[in-house]
């Protein structure tokens, strides 16, 4: 199928339109123009390469397969973004139910180690490139837990509610308040420099 | 300071306490030094994060990337978007009349099949039929009617 004009100049709801009726070269350009946001995403979360270009890429097919559901309430790319971080989830959950629950991954949930932290307030003041300021920040996701970095992510990155994070992540909206309170405590140390032993 | 005046400082600075609460918890933050220090240690770090998110570029090559999703999505389809005779198998009850169909010629072929003797086991060689995704079939040969009777229906699936 083709489509009736050049389709990078087509807005995002012009080209959901014609892929809903089965257009491939307008879902094609929805995917070159968004892959990279939906691939940051799915990599924010999981922390690997491959497995945020397998996620991403599942995330697609999905979306094609389900694309008569959007109904155009959000942007088209918040859609696309609720799906792969849905993907991610599963796979996370997936992976925790693999590998052997510690004692030391409970306390951390909990807060166990954070409890000891003090409270450090990042300095806004000091003057760094965006560029290195977010290369800050990501090296500093990479450090957190799983459990601490999702909640960061979907409460500040893709700015959900309490109840939605806990909808999302299966637990207590207690739970999500807690993990939220530790998960910037540490990013807090982190984003100041401190680098204290022990700390992942 | 408690823990949960910790966590309720915090909703205070995501918007999520109600107004009786905001009310209180901003009452503390400013007569409490601790809860100040709290407060802005949170307020500081959730600025910083969000106002710089990560950036990640996609690893692959436009075309690889996409060439992947178009084979996923063309395997994926395939079946639901296989047509039949010129007929649309992706409504179920089009499936089920095309089975009834075919349970009709089966039918009559089996009857004509016993009337006129071996005029039709003479004429006709077994042949193997290749059933779409959609149909199973069962058959059923009787020796002493010298008949066989091949059951073919739709493979129910409302979705």
């Amino acid at each position: 199928m083709t489509t009736q004009s050049d389709p990078s100049a087509r807005s995002d709801e012009a080209l959901v339109g014609a892929a809903q009726k089965g257009d491939m070269v307008a879902f094609e350009e929805l995917v070159a123009r968004h892959r990279d946001k939906v691939y940051a995403r799915a990599f924010s979360m999981v922390r690997s390469e491959d497995a945020a270009t397998d996620l991403s890429q599942e995330a697609w097919v999905k979306a094609w397969q389900r694309l008569h559901q959007f109904q155009g309430e959000a942007s088209f790319l918040t859609w696309m973004t609720r799906i792969v971080i849905n993907l991610c989830l599963d796979h996370l959950r997936k992976q925790k139910r693999l590998r052997a629950e510690s004692i030391e991954q409970l306390d951390e949930e909990l807060g166990g180690v954070e409890r000891q932290m003090p409270i450090i307030t990042p300095n806004p003041t000091e003057r760094l490139e965006r560029s290195e300021l977010r290369e800050r920040i990501d090296r500093a996701l990479a450090q957190l837990s799983y459990e601490h970095r999702t909640v960061l992510i979907l409460h500040e990155f893709q700015e959900l509610e309490y109840k939605e994070v806990a909808k999302r992540m299966g637990c207590s909206i207690g739970t999500v308040m807690s993990r939220l309170f530790y998960a910037r405590r540490k990013m807090a140390v982190l984003l100041a420099g401190l680098k204290r032993e022990g700390l992942r | 300071m408690t823990h949960e005046v910790e966590l309720k400082i915090q909703a205070y600075l995501d918007n999520e306490l109600a107004a009786a609460e905001r009310q209180q918890i901003s009452e503390l933050i400013r007569t409490d030094g601790e809860a100040q220090k709290v407060y802005e240690a949170l307020a500081a770090t959730k600025a910083w994060v969000t106002d710089n998110e990560p950036e990640h570029k996609l690893p692959e090559s436009r075309e690889f990337y996409w060439s992947k999703i178009e084979r996923e999505i063309r395997q994926q389809t395939a079946p639901v978007q296989a047509t039949y005779f010129g007929l649309d198998f992706g409504n179920w009850w089009v499936r089920l009349a095309t089975a009834c169909a075919a349970v009709a010629l089966v039918g009559t072929l089996a009857i004509l099949g016993s009337r006129s003797g071996t005029m039709i086991s003479r004429s006709y060689e077994p042949q193997e039929m290749e059933l779409p995704e959609e149909m199973s079939a069962i058959t059923f040969h009787s020796q002493s009617a010298n008949m066989t009777v091949v059951w073919v229906q739709a493979r129910f699936d409302p979705n």
